[in-house]
């Protein structure tokens, strides 16, 4: 039984790595970098990464740049509309900790408001930075167990 | 059709009227100041100067002098010019501390409009007969004035939202909730 939910988490994982679907959400000039990394030379597209506009079709959300407080309660609603199962990339320093902008209006590190799987430094990193990192998560993704049906299923309360 | 002034000219028709409320008329790298310390008449001078040809507010700032300036913490800048005299002139009118309100000049120059709010927003200086004067920039809710001086760098009050935020995440992290 083991061996084959073993087996079966092998497929899932196979292929939800091979599909990572990021939500756009650019914020200041990563996203350039990430338009960057989406496009022709860098090409995303072959590992599978395709850019939804929309959260409801994506499994992944990139937050790209920096995020204030007013923009903070709109990152929360849009992961809140992606469904099961999401992770999320933090790129750039500012997305990671703040950055340089370490002001009254800047939220010190995405991770207070959204779990965050892969920190992307860099600022802003470059599109070899942002694939590192999406392969990093191509990776996690590969080594999760039980993820899915009844296993992953949890009951909120709120 | 009045006749075209030079800036003497101008300068010296203000003086004659306003001579009590204006303390210094000066030039700082060929662009002409004037510093009013009475805000009163700011809306009548205003009012004068559009009526004179003064058609282009080209800005409208404001100026925290905390620690230089002890009687008159705040200054408001009125950047104007006149298409029809090729005059630029600029206005800066003294706000004392303890009462930071001032005429608005919406009526005159509609472009005025979202620069006082920006100004309300950012140094709290209120703009009496503005038609919407609320914050333009920063949430509605939020507290204290930023460009101020004495504005701390990160203040230990963060708006309520996001609170509420970071508490539903800390509480699916605990529970295991992605």
């Amino acid at each position: 039984m083991e061996l084959i939910l073993g087996k079966l988490d092998d497929l899932i994982n196979w292929a939800r790595s091979g599909s990572i679907w990021p939500v756009t959400f650019g914020l200041a000039c990563c996203a350039i970098e990430m338009m960057a990394a989406g496009a022709s030379r860098n090409d995303l597209d072959r590992f599978g990464i395709i850019f939804r506009a929309s959260p409801r079709q994506a499994d992944c959300l990139i937050v790209a740049g920096t995020l204030t407080y007013k923009m903070a309660p709109i990152l929360r609603r849009v992961y809140d509309q992606m469904s099961y199962p999401r992770w999320v990339i933090a790129m750039g320093s500012c997305a990671c900790t703040g950055g340089v902008f370490r002001t009254y209006a800047t939220v010190q590190g995405v991770d207070q408001i959204v779990p965050v799987d892969i920190y992307v430094p860099g600022c802003p990193p470059r599109p070899e930075a942002l694939i590192e990192g999406l392969l990093e998560l191509r990776k996690k993704i590969r080594e999760e167990k039980r993820n899915w049906g009844p296993y992953a299923r949890k009951e909120i309360k709120l | 059709m009045m006749s075209i002034l030079t800036q003497n000219q101008l300068l010296e028709k203000i003086q004659n009227i306003w001579r009590d409320s204006i303390s210094e008329i000066g030039e700082f790298r060929g662009q002409t100041y004037i510093i009013i310390i009475n805000k009163h008449i700011l809306k009548d001078l205003v009012k004068f100067l559009k009526e004179i040809g003064f058609n282009h507010l080209q800005t409208l700032t404001a100026v925290d002098y905390i620690n230089l300036d002890k009687t008159f913490r705040f200054e408001v800048v009125y950047q104007l010019y006149s298409l029809f005299h090729k005059i630029s002139l600029r206005l800066r009118v003294k706000i004392p501390e303890n009462e930071p309100i001032v005429d608005s000049i919406t009526e005159l120059f509609p472009s005025a409009n979202f620069l006082e709010r920006e100004i309300y927003d950012l140094f709290g200086i209120e703009f009496r007969g503005h038609p919407n004067l609320k914050r333009i920039l920063l949430p509605e809710s939020w507290k204290g004035y930023p460009l101020r001086k004495d504005y701390p760098l990160e203040p230990e009050e963060k708006p309520e939202e996001f609170l509420d935020l970071k508490a539903l995440n800390e509480r699916l992290k605990i529970d295991g909730i992605k």
